[in-house]
């Protein structure tokens, strides 16, 4: 058996005094889409900035197709992981088309300039998220919902196996949170790409992921697929809250009582 | 490879550095004719314009030129550094640090390359007391920055004048070298152009990575970027270029913050243009300046740091004003 894309091995994750997880096993294949779900403040980005080696784990190790992410050059991870950062700060003017190219450079030759074949895969990066024409805009003029759709494009230009999406959703209206979601979910194939994103919207998880990963606090994790954590009982534990499951049209839907 | 338009780009900058130092040449208290410049320059020619020419317009001119690339590109590394596009090692307290140390060093007797090492332990411990205190919650906040950097700035200001005041007078030359930026003691000339080489060339080096940088720590990094030795890099890089132009010309202000915006305009974000760029614009720049500075109230000259000071305090504000908004 090859190795997964992902694996976290006894991981255990620690911010401020406060446990996020402790020897966490997980495993995720190409093809798989997990949610990450919890509610504000229980880390489900002190997790994915773990997973994505922005922070140091507290014990344990994160395993990217067998080899331990910590051996990697940053280079290498680069090829192999891309991450969806919660928000962006934009202090210098720079414009679409350069935000989207930044995402070439694991690509492109130490000593090279992007060539045409990258220029092309930042504009069809740019058509997928619905930005065609807008390369030579400033980022400071963009709506939030457009600049959050530059960033998925830059991920989307980078191209790596596993993408780790903090908050994919946020900022987007209801049609571009279904349409970006597409995107994503479209590139999770049995041979592609893997996703691990943390959503605020249950029924968005529900929708769009095979797979969950629920983060209670103090370190207790419940996963599996969706079909089997995704139920009323062990939702409302998560919240704290009633929840409810209505059978639709669409699918199940989760509503807070 | 090159896209056309940055091509052209440094190709006019190349031709403007040149007509610069053509022009710091041919101009002064005693006008110069173009030919007569050459002449010197081939070496064919003796008497007073010749020496003017050789001995004195000339390592001016480099030195000027020297100074305003070293500042410009140190503020292309600061402002990636902090973050800040109004950045500047002047601004920042930067050059102060770097001041005070070369300042100290003459002053306990120290020569040769002492005096720079001293005016890079400055500049480094100004850059990381600025690093240490500009951000607050992990998160940087422009206007802290610049507050932090502005009241440092301060204190090495008044730690000159106080070193000024109690040092023997043949120890120092020139007051106003020190606090506002001098290119009239400078000699030589070759030490600063070797230096302004090297430095631009490791940020070109650099380049690819402070594109990504310029996005924000997290961000280069899940692109590739090893984080903390870049950032050491551009810090030590940033603060060496400081103390060359500090040990130079003294603390001339404003080229690092005005020279990248006026490049920015026409290159883009790309550091593979923005750093040669802003070496040929900011090098230019302090030459003319500079021409100015000792042409303005022929045959009284003027400190260059003060041209400097006049156009980049209005441009500041402006720019300040306008990020606000």
């Amino acid at each position: 058996m090859t190795a997964p894309l992902l694996e976290a091995r006894a991981l255990a994750v620690e911010i401020a005094a406060k446990t996020v997880c402790t020897d966490l096993a997980l495993r995720v294949a190409r093809g798989e889409r997990w949610a990450v779900l919890g509610v504000n403040g229980v880390g489900k980005t002190t997790l994915l900035r773990t997973l994505a080696g922005l922070r140091r784990a507290h014990a344990g190790e994160v395993v990217l197709e067998g080899d331990p992410l910590a051996a990697l050059t940053g280079r290498e991870r680069a090829r192999r992981r891309g991450m969806l950062l919660q928000s962006e700060h934009d202090e210098f003017e720079a414009t679409v088309i350069e935000a989207v190219l930044a995402g070439r450079h694991p690509h492109v030759a130490p000593w090279a300039w992007e060539s045409a074949a990258d220029l092309a895969a930042a504009r069809a990066a740019l058509k997928r998220v619905a930005l065609p024409g807008f390369d030579e805009r400033r980022l400071g003029s963009l709506s939030g919902g457009e600049r959050r759709r530059v960033s998925i494009a830059a991920l989307l230009a980078q191209d790596p196996a596993l993408m780790l999406l903090d908050e994919p959703t946020s900022h987007l209206d209801l049609h571009h949170q279904v349409a970006i979601l597409d995107v994503l979910a479209a590139s999770a194939t049995p041979h592609g790409k893997a996703l691990v994103m943390s959503l605020h919207d249950v029924n968005l998880a529900a929708r769009y992921c095979t797979h969950a990963l629920l983060l209670f606090g103090g370190g207790q994790t419940e996963q599996g697929p969706v079909p089997e954590v995704l139920a009323p009982a062990t939702l409302s534990r998560l919240y704290a809250h009633p929840v409810a499951r209505i059978d639709g049209p669409l699918g199940p839907v989760f509503a807070p009582g | 490879m090159i896209g056309t338009r940055h091509a052209v780009l440094l190709a006019a900058l190349v031709l403007l550095a040149a007509a610069s130092i053509a022009i710091a040449l041919v101009v002064g208290s005693v006008a110069i004719h173009p030919l007569a410049v050459l002449d010197a320059l081939r070496d064919s020619a003796g008497g007073l314009d010749a020496d003017i020419v050789r001995e004195l317009r000339l390592p001016r001119a480099v030195n000027a030129f020297a100074t305003g690339g070293l500042l410009a590109v140190a503020g292309v590394l600061m402002q990636v550094l902090v973050r800040n596009p109004l950045a500047d090692p002047y601004v920042l307290g930067i050059s102060g640090g770097a001041a005070v140390g070369a300042l100290g060093a003459i002053l306990v007797g120290a020569a040769g390359l002492l005096v720079p090492g001293a005016a890079f332990v400055g500049a480094a411990a100004s850059t990381a007391l600025v690093l240490a205190l500009g951000r607050a919650g992990g998160a940087w906040m422009p206007t802290r920055l610049l507050l932090v950097g502005v009241i440092v700035a301060a204190g090495w200001g008044a730690v000159v004048t106080f070193m000024l005041a109690v040092a023997p007078d043949q120890r120092l030359r020139g007051m106003l070298f020190w606090l506002m930026g001098d290119l009239s003691h400078a000699s030589g000339g070759g030490i600063a152009l070797g230096a302004l080489a090297v430095g631009a060339a490791a940020a070109l080096v650099l380049a690819r990575k402070l594109n990504l940088l310029a996005h924000g720590d997290d961000r280069a990094a899940i692109l590739g970027v090893e984080v903390a030795p870049t950032r050491l890099a551009v810090f030590l890089l940033a603060s060496a270029l400081t103390a060359a132009a500090v040990t130079t010309a003294g603390t001339v202000g404003f080229i690092g913050l005005v020279v990248p915006h006026l490049v920015r305009l026409a290159s883009g974000e790309d550091h593979r243009v923005l750093v040669p760029g802003a070496a040929l614009l900011g090098g230019a720049l302090l030459v003319l300046a500079d021409t100015l500075a000792r042409t303005l109230l022929a045959p009284q000259q003027l400190p260059v740091g003060v041209v400097t000071a006049l156009v980049g305090v209005p441009l500041f504000l402006v720019l300040l004003a306008r990020r606000s908004r």
